[in-house]
């Protein structure tokens, strides 16, 4: 098992995080055109994937991917370029925030209908078996996509063949405007996946030393051969479902809610704990920022520029 | 003799020994009929590793089969009726069809073939005879075919599952029994699907069609052919409503024209075909008939299908009548068949 280190954690969700605060500030000016569900507060799956995934396993997003993406390894230049509507982006500019794809580090692709990749995720894993391989496929989907038919059919099939997937669900407790208890009563999904023979774990309150070793656990028994996994992670998201702001005026989620999870903020936890571990100082903690913005700020600046030259033109 | 079904059943068993990591997924793939004996063998020669009886999840295997496609892996699907892939539309429309172009990558294969058997008549019903290749046509990003002849099935599936490009195979289920000598074999033999055949060259009478309707047409014109007509026939085995100028001109060849389509009026791809020649060319054709299925879902009712589907009667009379002929056909048996609803003696149902 690989060990645990609060500070690639806090590198990792520190560079999402980044990234996607400049995105929300850049939007407002028009040059980036489509539409963006941002990950800010989500930080913390994508960052702990990147601890423990190689290049060589797959994944499959959804439309709130940027963190999947960028978690993965995916190239921030390209990134950038494909949500400015350039022919260099990932996609050559035709998916824009929601279709990603970066093959270079096994991100395999997002789309932007909900569920709909989750199929496609586990085909790639039927395919890692037929070719004996010890890799993995993640297919992150969010609490709304556990709705869907095509999630438990997908699940179904991939139990049945016992396929290396391992299903992240990211429950931010609300799909665009409704909440979970309105779409979901009161059954709980780990009561929902008894009888499909997989493996269930669930995270609560940003639990990341907890979640580092269900996920090291899920790895080693899907590379085991093992079967599928599905862990849930309760998160939350900072902005609107889809845009640059913050919509919590519109007041569909308590203030009670929004409270706790913001105590519970996965960077301020993981520099709290850091510093309180005396794991670093604030003044390396801050060159660390420091280092990770300067080089999202430079790529994000010659893609803004590029952009611009081919609006001028 | 080599029948329709036994052509695709070749087809698949040729490809996939050339090709280790093809896979086949389809209900019923494995069971004692082999969808229609289409799948023969493939089980005992390829294994259940390759050869998939998935469960009743349409939507789910068909995006696992674009997840082994972008893997590498040629994959067929076949739903044994047209209607049970719609509960895999998401899969086919937003993914499988933009998959090249969503991710900015037209090169990259994606070698997915679906078959969908339609069929006509008995076994069939108002969820069990439906056919919208006209609208999968429309959608970029994916290949409809829908031979005709056991060579161009044969074809047709090395092409589906060879060209990288997802496609579409419509199989009607009334020329399975089609019969024929010889096949020429892939790997020795790799044919491009043309887009229309040429059937006849002749002088009296245009017609265009495709699918099923092409075998009728085909048995018609042989009513006439001894009485000093002659007859310029299409088939169009890859569906799609782009046509160009060229062969738009050969429709002008003759001052007839009679288009048969194999569906229901509203969702026919030759209707617009049919509008726009008669915008282009004036209306100056001496006749111009157009011969589609009512607007009007199938009942399973034996009774209440007589007058849906075109029959070989109702070509024959529409040929009589465009070339202003009386010819007596009463008593043929062909032409008065005792029972509407098969295509022949061998077909003793169940759908």
């Amino acid at each position: 098992m690989l060990s645990f280190s609060a500070l690639d954690l806090y590198a990792s969700c520190f560079y999402v995080r980044f990234v996607e605060n400049l995105l929300s500030d850049a939007y407002v000016d028009g040059n980036i055109r489509t539409p963006m569900h941002l990950s800010i507060g989500q930080e913390l799956v994508p960052g702990v994937v990147a601890q423990l995934s190689s290049k060589d396993d797959l994944a499959v997003s959804s439309h709130r991917s940027h963190g999947h993406y960028l978690g993965k390894g995916g190239c921030l230049s390209s990134f950038f370029d494909e949500l400015h509507g350039l022919s260099s982006g990932c996609s050559k500019g035709r998916g824009g925030s929601m279709h990603l794809i970066d093959q270079n580090v096994g991100f395999m692709g997002s789309t932007a209908i909900v569920g709909n990749t989750i199929p496609v995720g586990v085909g790639l894993a039927q395919s890692l078996q037929l070719q004996g391989s010890s890799n993995v496929v993640f297919v992150f989907l969010g609490d709304a996509a556990t709705e869907e038919g095509v999630f438990y059919e997908s699940l179904h099939y991939a139990s049945l063949y016992s396929l290396p997937v391992i299903f992240l669900i990211e429950n931010n407790s609300y799909s665009v405007y409704t909440n979970l208890n309105t779409r979901q009563g009161q059954i709980t999904l780990s009561e929902k996946l008894k009888g499909f023979n997989v493996q269930y774990s669930f995270n609560d309150n940003h639990d990341y030393k907890l979640l580092f070793e269900q996920l090291c656990c899920a790895l080693s028994s899907c590379r085991s051969g093992h079967g599928p996994v599905c862990l849930e992670v309760m998160t939350f998201r900072y902005l609107e479902h889809c845009g640059p702001s913050n919509d919590d005026t519109l007041k569909y989620r308590p203030s009670g809610y929004i409270e706790k999870w913001k105590s519970l903020d996965i960077l301020a936890m993981l520099k709290s704990d850091i510093l309180g571990s005396n794991l670093s100082t604030s003044s390396k903690l801050q060159s660390l920022e420091d280092e990770i913005s300067s080089d999202c700020r430079l790529k994000f600046s010659e893609s803004r520029f590029r952009r611009e030259t081919l609006f001028n033109l | 003799m080599i029948s329709y079904t036994q052509a695709i059943n070749l087809a698949l068993l040729d490809f996939f020994k050339v090709n280790s990591n093809s896979i086949f997924i389809g209900l019923g793939a494995n069971d004692p009929k082999r969808i229609f004996g289409t799948t023969s063998q493939l089980i005992e020669t390829f294994g259940a590793s390759r050869i998939i009886d998935p469960p009743t999840s349409e939507n789910s295997f068909t995006g696992i089969a674009l997840g082994l496609a972008v893997a590498g892996h040629p994959v067929c699907l076949t739903h044994q009726r047209f209607d049970f892939a719609l509960l895999s539309f998401d899969q086919i429309i937003n993914s499988i069809a933009k998959w090249k172009f969503m991710f900015g990558n037209d090169d990259i294969a994606i070698p997915i073939l679906i078959r969908l058997i339609v069929g006509r008549g008995w076994g069939q019903g108002p969820t069990h005879s439906q056919s919208y290749h006209s609208f999968l046509s429309s959608i970029p990003g994916l290949t409809v075919l829908y031979p005709t002849t056991c060579q161009l099935a044969y074809d047709s599936v090395i092409s589906g599952l060879s060209s990288g490009d997802p496609t579409l195979l419509i199989e009607h289920r009334w020329l399975h029994n089609t019969q024929t000598e010889s096949l020429s074999r892939y790997p020795d033999s790799v044919s491009c699907i043309p887009r229309i055949t040429q059937n006849s060259n002749g002088t009296s009478l245009t017609i265009l069609t495709y699918g099923y309707m092409s075998s009728v047409v085909i048995k018609a014109i042989s009513y006439f052919e001894g009485l000093g007509f002659s007859f310029n026939v299409f088939t169009i085995n890859k569906i799609s409503s782009e046509f160009s100028s060229d062969f738009i001109s050969t429709l002008t060849f003759t001052d007839k024209l009679l288009i048969i389509d194999s569906y229901m009026f509203s969702s026919s791809f030759l209707h617009s075909l049919s509008t726009h020649l008669l915008s282009t060319k004036s209306c100056s054709y001496e006749y111009f008939k157009f011969m589609s299925l009512p607007d009007l879902s199938e009942s399973t009712s034996y009774f209440q299908t007589k007058s849906r589907y075109i029959s070989l009667l109702d070509v024959v009379t529409e040929i009589s009548e465009a070339l202003s002929t009386d010819i007596a056909f009463e008593g043929d048996p062909l032409l008065y068949p005792l029972h509407h609803d098969i295509p022949g003696n061998w077909f003793r149902g169940p759908f």
